[in-house]
Formats: C-alpha cells, sequence, structure tokens
C-alpha cells in the first residue's frame, strides 16, 4: 500500500470532522484534502524519524499539522493582493461543482435529535451560532440578550450530548491506532 | 492548561474555529498531544459542526431551530402527570431548607456574607470541582449545572461529606428554583471542613427528571 493510499484511507476512517472542517474553512475540496493528506504524510514521516515519540500522539500530530498548514494558507490567501480579500471571505467560496461533502446519514439522525431535544428556540440559536456560524461568546449573548451563564449552560449540555454521541457512534481509542500499525509497519 | 480550563472555556469550539489567542493554542496543542481522548473530542466536534452545516445546506436546520423540542415518551408522561398534578390543585412550589438551615436557597435566609462563589459543572478530572474554604463566618454559594434538565426547574440538592472517618449527610433541600438553568444554594461554612464532598442534584419529586441525578465529586481545601 502506497503512501497516498494509506493516507486515503487514515483519513476517510478517522479525520472526516476535519476534513470537512477544511472544506468549509477553505472553500475548496480538493485544496483541503491535498492539506490534510500532507498533515498525514508529515506525520507518518516524522513518526518514522522518531520525531513523534508515542504512537497514540499521532492522532494529534495530524490535527495540529492540519491546523497549522491551514492557517499557512490561509496567511498565503490574504497576503494575495489580486485577490483582494481578507481571511474571513475564504469560507464563503462555495464549493465546486460534483464534488459535494460525503454525508453521514447516521450523524445527521443524531445531530437532529440532539438539537432537537434542546429546549427552547433560543438555546438552539446559539448552538447553531456557535458551533456553525462560529461567532463568538460575547456577541452571541450580546445580541439574544443573554447572561453567560445560561450560555455556558446551552453549550455545556450540548457538549455532554456530543460526547454521548460520539461514544454511540463506537468512535473509540483503538479506531486510530489499528490503521496507524499498519501504516508504520 | 488543564481539562477543567479546557471545559469552561470552550478550547475545543474556538480552538477549531481558530479563534485561540496564541499563547491559548500553544497551550491547548501540547495538552491534547499529552492527552489523546482530547483529539477524539475534538473530532467529534468538527464531525457535529460538519452535520450542521450539511443541514443549514439543506434547509432543515432552521425549522429544526423554530421546531417544538424533541420529547422522548417517558417525558411525555411525566409531563402529562405533572399537567394532572397542577389541574387538581396539588402542585406547589416549596424552598425547604434543612432544620439548622445549613444550606439554603436564598443567601437572605443565612445572614451571612458571602465568602466565596464557586461554579459546580462536570469535568473529566477526579474531581469536579476544588477550591480553598473562605474565612469563618461566611457563606459559600454553589452555582450546579446539572446534566440534565427538569420541567419544572426545580431540583433537589444534598452534600455528603465522603471522608471514611465522619462520613454522612452535611446538608439537603428538597426543592430549589432553577435561575437561567443555574441552581444556586448558598452553604454556611461552619458546617464543612476541608476534604472530599459528594454533592448530589436530583429533579424535584413532581418533576419530569425525578428519577435523574448528577453527582459531582468536590474537594475543599
Amino acid at each position: 500500500m502506497g503512501d497516498d493510499a494509506i493516507s486515503d484511507e487514515f483519513v476517510r476512517r478517522h479525520y472526516a470532522g476535519l476534513q470537512s472542517l477544511l472544506r468549509r474553512k477553505i472553500g475548496d475540496p480538493a485544496i483541503a484534502a491535498d492539506l490534510l493528506n500532507e498533515a498525514v504524510a508529515t506525520a507518518m514521516s516524522h513518526s518514522r524519524d522518531g520525531r513523534v515519540e508515542q504512537p497514540e500522539r499521532m492522532a494529534g500530530y495530524v490535527y495540529r499539522v492540519a491546523l497549522n498548514l491551514y492557517r499557512n494558507h490561509r496567511r498565503e490567501f490574504a497576503n494575495r493582493p489580486d485577490l483582494r480579500a481578507g481571511p474571513e471571505d475564504i469560507h464563503r467560496i462555495p464549493d465546486r461543482d460534483g464534488e459535494s461533502e460525503p454525508v453521514d446519514l447516521g450523524l445527521l439522525q443524531r445531530v437532529r435529535t440532539l438539537i432537537g431535544e434542546l429546549p427552547t428556540p433560543r438555546d438552539r440559536e446559539i448552538v447553531k451560532r456557535y458551533y456553525l456560524d462560529e461567532e463568538e461568546k460575547e456577541s452571541i449573548c450580546q445580541a439574544l440578550e443573554l447572561s453567560p451563564l445560561h450560555f455556558d449552560r446551552v453549550i455545556f449540555r450540548a457538549r455532554q450530548r456530543l460526547r454521548t454521541l460520539l461514544e454511540s457512534k463506537g468512535y473509540v481509542k483503538s479506531d486510530f491506532f489499528n490503521v496507524l500499525l499498519v501504516c508504520l509497519a | 492548561m488543564d481539562r477543567e480550563y479546557i471545559d469552561r472555556n470552550h478550547i475545543v469550539a474556538r480552538y477549531l474555529a481558530d479563534q485561540l489567542t496564541d499563547d491559548e493554542r500553544e497551550a491547548f496543542e501540547a495538552y491534547y498531544m499529552e492527552h489523546p481522548e482530547m483529539v477524539r473530542e475534538m473530532e467529534a466536534t468538527a464531525r457535529f459542526k460538519s452535520a450542521l452545516a450539511t443541514l443549514a445546506d439543506r434547509g432543515e436546520l432552521s425549522t429544526l431551530i423554530h421546531s417544538h423540542p424533541t420529547r422522548r415518551p417517558w417525558q411525555w408522561a411525566a409531563l402529562a402527570a405533572t399537567v394532572a398534578a397542577i389541574a387538581i390543585g396539588v402542585s406547589y412550589v416549596v424552598r425547604t431548607p434543612t432544620p439548622r438551615s445549613q444550606m439554603v436557597a436564598h443567601m437572605e435566609a443565612l445572614q451571612l456574607p458571602i465568602g466565596r462563589m464557586v461554579r459546580i459543572e462536570r469535568t473529566r478530572g477526579l474531581t469536579d470541582a476544588e477550591f480553598e474554604l473562605p474565612a469563618a463566618g461566611t457563606a459559600i454559594g454553589l452555582q450546579i449545572v446539572a446534566d440534565f434538565e427538569a420541567s419544572p426547574a426545580e431540583y433537589r440538592v444534598s452534600l455528603l461529606r465522603e471522608a471514611q472517618d465522619a462520613p454522612g449527610a452535611i446538608a439537603k433541600l428538597e426543592r430549589v428554583a432553577a435561575n437561567d438553568g443555574i441552581v444556586t444554594v448558598y452553604l454556611d461554612r461552619a458546617v464543612v471542613q476541608p476534604g472530599v464532598y459528594r454533592l448530589s442534584i436530583e429533579g424535584a419529586k413532581g418533576t419530569d427528571a425525578e428519577d435523574q441525578r448528577s453527582d459531582f465529586r468536590i474537594r475543599l481545601r
């Protein structure tokens, strides 16, 4: 198995969330995929060189490298005067036709349930603004006229449900390392 | 940076949104390299964001946000029971301090100045909260975030000492109303000593959460 195939499999199984995040932020699925594959390849290379001391740290290493690459990409984008756009504009670039994001229907249903179980429309609005729109806490509190305590409570409970959701998906520690062991063999 | 700081400051969501300061980001990256379980939470949060985006793209999210909350069958049964109780005039709200008023729902009842206010919520550490006891002659305010929500928003709160030499109940309140989802109680400093305590919060009798409970482990220094 070549490094590219290993990276694809590794990404597909274990970094679907990170990949989706990068696609949304960058707006170009091909660049997002390249960037994440580069992060995985870098992590594997560093692991072989002994720069990642323990295998269980690989997952975090990939995350760190990928998000650093994203920040570099964003800076490069911002520094191109011909584009006349700031970093905040990147996410507004639409996906390319024919490369729509793969959908995990089971996850979608769980998230529908999670949102539906929040007790009030305002609580659901808080979660949407915070996690999807990435508005800051102070801005949300001001816009919705709510106390920081209320905000914390809603996000805290959403997070608790998210953890339950994670566990119900069987997304367990060993998953990361089964593929990794094959990769490093 | 530790787990408590990460939870209280929503570090995972802010990291993924690229909202951390450089110092916070470096500290968090160092933390999750040492704690691989944090990466799973980051990935779960990223998948959650992705699912929200998909629901928004499909036009479902707005409908979901403005729909009535989903209740499980047992919640409907509990709600019906509560409504019936109200109809026959049995439902009432009583704030009942313990006989010795060691823990109360309103600080005026203790007639003590507040020595310390502490937030109590679930963490993944061995203890959910740890703090220095305030000076004698003061009260400790505990702002509790339960893992569940009761309707109506009334809760039962109890405090137990876990130490082997002197275990047992310290104080109990049968019915405390939540304000903005936070249950606040006040404890007389004089009734606690340094040590480990268990703070329990349950849905009050007659609420739809009377069979639900959250336990928090607290270390007082």
